[in-house]
C-alpha cells in the first residue's frame, strides 16, 4: 500500500514537472530567445559610395584599401586604367585577403585561399568568387554601387 | 526505439543516479507543527538561480565602463526584447532573495536548528547572508545613475573611520580616492565574478551538509510521523513554493517595473533624500542615531565596531547558546532576536519616513 502511494507520488511528480517545463519554463525560454537576439539596429545601411578624387590616388596598375560601410573594400586600377572593387572578405569564412601585386592576385592568410584578379577563386578552400562592387566614374570620383 | 528506463539505466551506470535517489527517498524531513519554515531554504536557492539566469541575460548587452554603463543599461530598457522584464526580474529577485535569506535565518535561529551538529550549517548560512548584502551593495552602482553613484559613494565612505585599515579598505573598494571608472569596474567583478563563486561555495557546503545531517527537529516538538521522505514527496512541496515564488516575482517584476534615473554626474549635487535600498536601512539609521563623537571617540567607529562584533557574535551563535547545547530552551537568545527583529522593523520604518 505504501509502495503504491510512494510510486504514484512520483509519477505525480514527473507529471508536475512536465507541467511546470511546458506551463512555464517553455514560454520563458521562448523569450530568453528574443532577448538574446541582437535588436535590429535602426542604422541605414550604405548602398552608394563615393571616393573622392579616387582617380587620382589610385595610379593605373595600382590598389587602394578602403572602407564600404562596414565592409573592407579593395580597389583595383589595371595598366589600361580599368577600375573594378572587390570586397576582400574571403567567401570562406570572412577573414579579411590581401592583394599579392607581383603575382596579381587575392590571398587569404587564414585558410591560403587564392582569387584572380578578377576575383574568381582558383585555388584553396573558398567555393565563391569574392563580391564584386559596381564602379562608376564620374571626373576623378569613384562610385561604388553593392550590387543587390 | 530508445525507452526512457534504457536512457536512465545508461545513466545510471554511469553516475549510480539511482543510488543518490534512494539516499534522498531515504531521507526523511522531520514533520512537526513548524515544518512550514523548512520551505524557505528552498526557496532562497530558488531566487538565487533566477538571478543567475536573469544577471547572466544582462550581461550580454551591459558595459562596465562609466562612459557606456548608462546608455548599455538604457539599451537594455528601450532596444532590447523584454530586456526591460529580465532587469526588473533581477532587481525584484534581489529583494525577494533577501526577505527569504533574513526569514530563513530567523526561522533557524527561533527553533535553534542550528544545534549539534548543525552548527557549520548556520555558519555557512551567515556567510551567505553576507555574500548577499555584498551583491546587494557591489550591484547598486552598476546602472551609474546618479542615485547610484552617490549611493556608492556614501556607504564606501563608511569604513573610513576604521582606524588603520580605513583608508587602506576604502581604496581597495573604490580602486583609487573616488569612486569613478575603476570602482565601477572593481565593483562588477566583484558582482559577477567574486562573489558568485563564494556564494556557490557555500551554497554547495550548506545544502551538502543539509543532506547529510538533515533537518533539525526543534527542542521539545513531538513529531507527528517518521518524518516526510525527501525524494519525491518534499520536492513536490519546494516545487510548488518554487512556482508561487516565481508567480510572486513574475507579477512584482511586471506590474512595478523599475525605472532608471539621470545618468550619473559626479559634479552634480547629492540627489535630494537619497537613502540606501531597504536592507541597509538599519545600518543607515543606526548612523544616523549615533552623534558624532562618545566621549571622545568617533560616532561612526563606534558604530562600525558595533556591528563588526555583532556580526562575528551572530555567526557563533551556535556555540555561544550554551541551554540549546543541553537541548534546553533558554530566554536570552529568544529575546536577543526579538530584539533585533524589532530593531531592524522600526530602524527601517523611521529611516522610510524621515
Amino acid at each position: 500500500m505504501k509502495e503504491a502511494s510512494s510510486s504514484t507520488r512520483k509519477n505525480f511528480l514527473i507529471k508536475f514537472i512536465m507541467g511546470w517545463v511546458s506551463l512555464i519554463v517553455m514560454p520563458m525560454v521562448y523569450g530568453i530567445v528574443e532577448y538574446i537576439f541582437p535588436p535590429a539596429l535602426k542604422e541605414k545601411i550604405l548602398q552608394t559610395f563615393t571616393i573622392k578624387d579616387g582617380m587620382k590616388n589610385i595610379a593605373p596598375g595600382t590598389f587602394s584599401k578602403i572602407k564600404f560601410d562596414k565592409t573592407p573594400v579593395i580597389v583595383l586600377s589595371s595598366n589600361d586604367g580599368q577600375v573594378k572593387a572587390f570586397n576582400a572578405r574571403c567567401t570562406h569564412l570572412g577573414c579579411v585577403v590581401k592583394y599579392r601585386e607581383t603575382s596579381r592576385d587575392f590571398f587569404c592568410e587564414c585558410h591560403s585561399s587564392r582569387f584572380d584578379a578578377n576575383g574568381k577563386n582558383i585555388e584553396g578552400p573558398a567555393s565563391k568568387p569574392l563580391q564584386q562592387f559596381k564602379v562608376s566614374i564620374t571626373g576623378q570620383d569613384i562610385t561604388l554601387t553593392a550590387k543587390m | 526505439m530508445l525507452k526512457l528506463n534504457n536512457v536512465i539505466e545508461w545513466i545510471d551506470e554511469r553516475t549510480s543516479l539511482k543510488k543518490f535517489l534512494q539516499f534522498l527517498s531515504n531521507k526523511k524531513v522531520p514533520q512537526h507543527r513548524f515544518s512550514f519554515w523548512y520551505i524557505l531554504g528552498g526557496l532562497t536557492l530558488f531566487f538565487f538561480i533566477t538571478q543567475v539566469i536573469s544577471g547572466v541575460l544582462l550581461l550580454f548587452y551591459y558595459s562596465p565602463t562609466p562612459e557606456n554603463a548608462y546608455e548599455s543599461v538604457q539599451f537594455i530598457l528601450n532596444q532590447v526584447r523584454h530586456g526591460w522584464l529580465i532587469r526588473s526580474i533581477h532587481i525584484w529577485g534581489a529583494h525577494l532573495m533577501i526577505v527569504c535569506v533574513l526569514l530563513h535565518m530567523f526561522s533557524v535561529y527561533f527553533l535553534t536548528s542550528y544545534r549539534k551538529p548543525r552548527e557549520l550549517m548556520w555558519c555557512s548560512g551567515v556567510i551567505l547572508l553576507f555574500l548577499v548584502l555584498g551583491f546587494g551593495f557591489t550591484g547598486y552602482l552598476l546602472p551609474w545613475d546618479n542615485e547610484a553613484f552617490f549611493g556608492t559613494v556614501i556607504g564606501t565612505e563608511i569604513p573610513k573611520s576604521i582606524p588603520v585599515m580605513g583608508e587602506f579598505v576604502v581604496k581597495i573598494l573604490r580602486g583609487g580616492d573616488e569612486v569613478g571608472g575603476e570602482t565601477l569596474k572593481r565593483l562588477f567583478a566583484m558582482h559577477v565574478v567574486l562573489l558568485p563563486l563564494l556564494t556557490i561555495l557555500f551554497i554547495t557546503m550548506h545544502i551538502t551538509l543539509n543532506q547529510v545531517k538533515g533537518s533539525s527537529v526543534p527542542i521539545g516538538i513531538k513529531m507527528q510521523s517518521e518524518g516526510t521522505p525527501f525524494y519525491p514527496n518534499y520536492i513536490m512541496r519546494d516545487m510548488l513554493a518554487w512556482t508561487i515564488g516565481l508567480i510572486l516575482l513574475l507579477s512584482l517584476a511586471i506590474i512595478f517595473p523599475l525605472a532608471l534615473g539621470e545618468k550619473a554626474d559626479p559634479l552634480s549635487s547629492t540627489p535630494q533624500g537619497i537613502k540606501p535600498e531597504w536592507f541597509f536601512l538599519p545600518l543607515y539609521q543606526t548612523l544616523r542615531f549615533f552623534p558624532s563623537e562618545i566621549a571622545g571617540i568617533n560616532g561612526e567607529l563606534l558604530v562600525n565596531i558595533f556591528v563588526a562584533v555583532f556580526a562575528s557574535l551572530w555567526l557563533i551563535v551556535p556555540f555561544i547558546d550554551f541551554p540549546s547545547q543541553r537541548e534546553e530552551k533558554g530566554m536570552l537568545f529568544k529575546v536577543i532576536g526579538y530584539i533585533l527583529i524589532i530593531y531592524i522593523a522600526v530602524t527601517i520604518v523611521i529611516a522610510t519616513t524621515t
